[in-house]
């Protein structure tokens, strides 16, 4: 394999990472919080109002329910005005992070809905806050399932970006389309697969490992 | 001055058609050990719950203190409640902290700076001595640790008042008897009042000095224990749970045994006797200085105590004031079992 390739590769796995890194870092910040409201409104929760937990729960799954694709289409207007531009890598965080937000809010929320409710109850009954409750009991103890859960998010995000290939996002999955599926360089296509698998079994290990620490 | 730390007026809660609590009235004096005993879907979680404002009732009023709780926003509940310490059945320690940390989170929710809640957290391992397993996970103790780190937790904010929800319910009777041990030991030391739930009559007679019994919501018994033991007892609730305690009686016995006194009757009663009454002939008293014979039905030690504690079944040849205040005197748990016809 020449110099050139391996540049290539290596400059493709570096834009992977930080799009999957960042709108990885995004859907953390933006579902987490959003799981916390879901199980805190839902009925029996800490702050129950529940037709706004159903309002809730019914936006995420819309946003959920359109294909990764037609998102990227739909969201190019939104990207221009976010990112300035609609091509290249940091553009593509804007799709992306829109997808994992309700994406990892689901996740999360079975994680923190498994939380024990007497756990819950005996902090109430200690004369927690609901503030307490959530920082002590809620996050603590659903912690190695959100780790699991974001593990699965950053997997799916690494396929994900490399669909955003097809609007020039750049990185892996561009590098594949550009010289595998245009200009029939199967070197590249298959060395770009072996990445994306060794990248994916890295974090599943790495995932994995953590939650089982925590656990 | 307050004279009840804790007064229950007419308290009712429903749910749905479900009737959960039914006019329940009741006091507590400071110092107490009250134990509430009732049959499944009694009522007694629920009043619990509403002791501490995870539950409001729906009419009725719950003054700790002398301020009723159930009108209070939950800004106030929340100091309320750090004056209540609960125990609970299944324990509900956080696996995500140590042992120590555990019984440091009151003090952490209360405010408290972290150097003293070290040294609280120490002195409270100490005092349940499991200062050896302080740095470790509740996931690795055993249940009867786990019940001791549950009591050292309540404990650590210094409360007014100690509930305990079937706080022995998951344990075997052995380390239910240290677990009880403990209660009363801390009782005494530090005066703290406790309110202890349970279905098991043998907790109510070891540790609680007065006895609620609950059914279908209702109080249908407020005793002292001593008085329900001896045969006061007017429910007959109270004494379908004094009935099944005897159970561990022989077949033979039990077929004969009566709940209430007849002529020729003779009573059948249930001593008790501690480290010190182990050492009177309580026995020879009985026959020289009050004229009555027992007859040894069943005898043994009391299973699994700390202490030793010699437990015996016997028959009276009569029924006599002054031989039962004796009998009292030196077994202070003495019940009466029932009556049997005095020739069998
Ligand atoms: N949150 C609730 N919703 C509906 N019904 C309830 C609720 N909590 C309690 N009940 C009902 O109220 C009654 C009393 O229940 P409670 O849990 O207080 O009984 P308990 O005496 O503690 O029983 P156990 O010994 O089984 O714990 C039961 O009939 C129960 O079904
Ligand atoms: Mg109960």
């Amino acid at each position: 394999m020449s110099r050139l390739i391996l540049d290539l590769i290596l400059h493709a796995t570096v834009e992977t990472m930080e799009m999957v890194l960042a709108s990885g870092l995004i859907a953390v910040i933006g579902g987490l919080p959003l799981a916390i409201l879901l199980i805190a409104t839902a009925p029996g929760g800490i702050l129950p109002l529940p037709a706004f937990s159903r309002a809730l729960g019914l936006v995420i799954d819309a946003a959920r329910a359109v294909p990764f694709m037609i998102l990227l289409v739909l969201l190019i207007p939104v990207t221009r005005l976010v990112a300035g531009t609609a091509l290249g890598t940091g553009a593509a965080i804007v799709p992306l992070s829109i997808a994992a937000v309700p994406y990892f809010a689901r996740i999360a929320e079975v994680s923190l809905r498994e939380v024990d409710r007497n756990l819950v109850d005996a902090v109430r009954a200690m004369g927690g806050t609901r503030w307490m409750v959530i920082r002590f009991v809620l996050l603590p103890e659903a912690l190695p399932g959100l780790i699991s859960g974001l593990t699965v998010t950053l997997v799916t995000l690494v396929g994900a970006s490399a669909m955003a290939g097809v609007i020039g996002a750049g990185g892996l999955g561009d590098l594949a389309i550009r010289y595998g599926y245009q200009r029939f360089n199967t070197t590249i296509m298959l060395s770009v697969v072996a990445v994306l698998i060794a990248l994916v079994t890295l974090m599943q290990a790495v995932g994995n490992g953590l939650a089982r620490r925590l656990r | 001055m307050v004279t009840s730390l804790l007064r229950v007026e007419h308290a009712c809660r429903r749910f749905g058609g479900q009737t959960a609590l039914d006019d329940v009235s009741f006091q507590v004096r400071p110092g107490e050990i009250l134990g509430i005993i009732g049959r499944s879907g009694a009522g007694k979680t629920t009043l619990l719950r509403c002791l501490n404002g995870l539950e409001r009732p729906d009419s009725g009023r719950i003054l700790i203190e002398d301020r009723d709780i159930t009108t209070l926003p939950e800004r106030e509940l929340v100091q309320v409640r750090r004056r209540i310490g609960l125990v609970f059945q299944h324990f509900n320690l956080l696996n995500s902290r140590t042992v120590a940390g555990n019984i440091e989170l009151p003090l952490q929710i209360a405010g408290v700076p972290r150097d003293k809640r070290r040294a609280r957290a120490d002195e409270l391992l100490e005092l349940v001595g499991l200062t050896s397993h302080a740095g470790k996970r509740p996931g690795q103790l055993s249940g009867g640790q786990k019940q001791r780190v549950g009591i050292a937790r309540a404990l650590a904010a210094d409360p007014a008042l100690l509930l305990c929800d079937e706080a022995t319910s998951a344990l075997d009777p052995e380390t239910t008897l240290s677990i009880l041990d403990l209660l009363r030991d801390i009782n005494r030391r530090l005066g703290l009042t406790i309110i202890l739930i349970t279905h098991e009559m043998d907790v109510i007679r070891r540790i609680a000095q007065r006895i609620l019994v609950m059914d279908h919501g209702r109080v249908v018994e407020d005793a002292e224990t001593a008085q329900v033991l001896r045969g006061g007892a007017r429910h007959n609730v109270t004494r379908a749970f004094l009935h099944g305690e005897s159970a561990r009686l022989p077949d033979a016995l039990l077929a004969r045994l009566r709940p209430d006194p007849f002529a020729g009757g003779a009573p059948v009663v249930r001593l008790t006797l501690d480290a010190e009454a182990t050492g009177t002939p309580v026995l020879s008293i009985l026959a020289r200085r009050h004229g009555i014979d027992a007859t040894i039905l069943q005898a043994g030690m009391a299973e699994g105590s700390a202490h030793m504690r010699a437990e015996c079944v016997v028959r009276l040849s009569g029924h006599d004031d002054g031989a039962m205040g004796f009998l009292l005197q030196a077994s202070p748990s003495m019940e009466v079992l029932g009556y049997v016809p005095a020739d069998s």
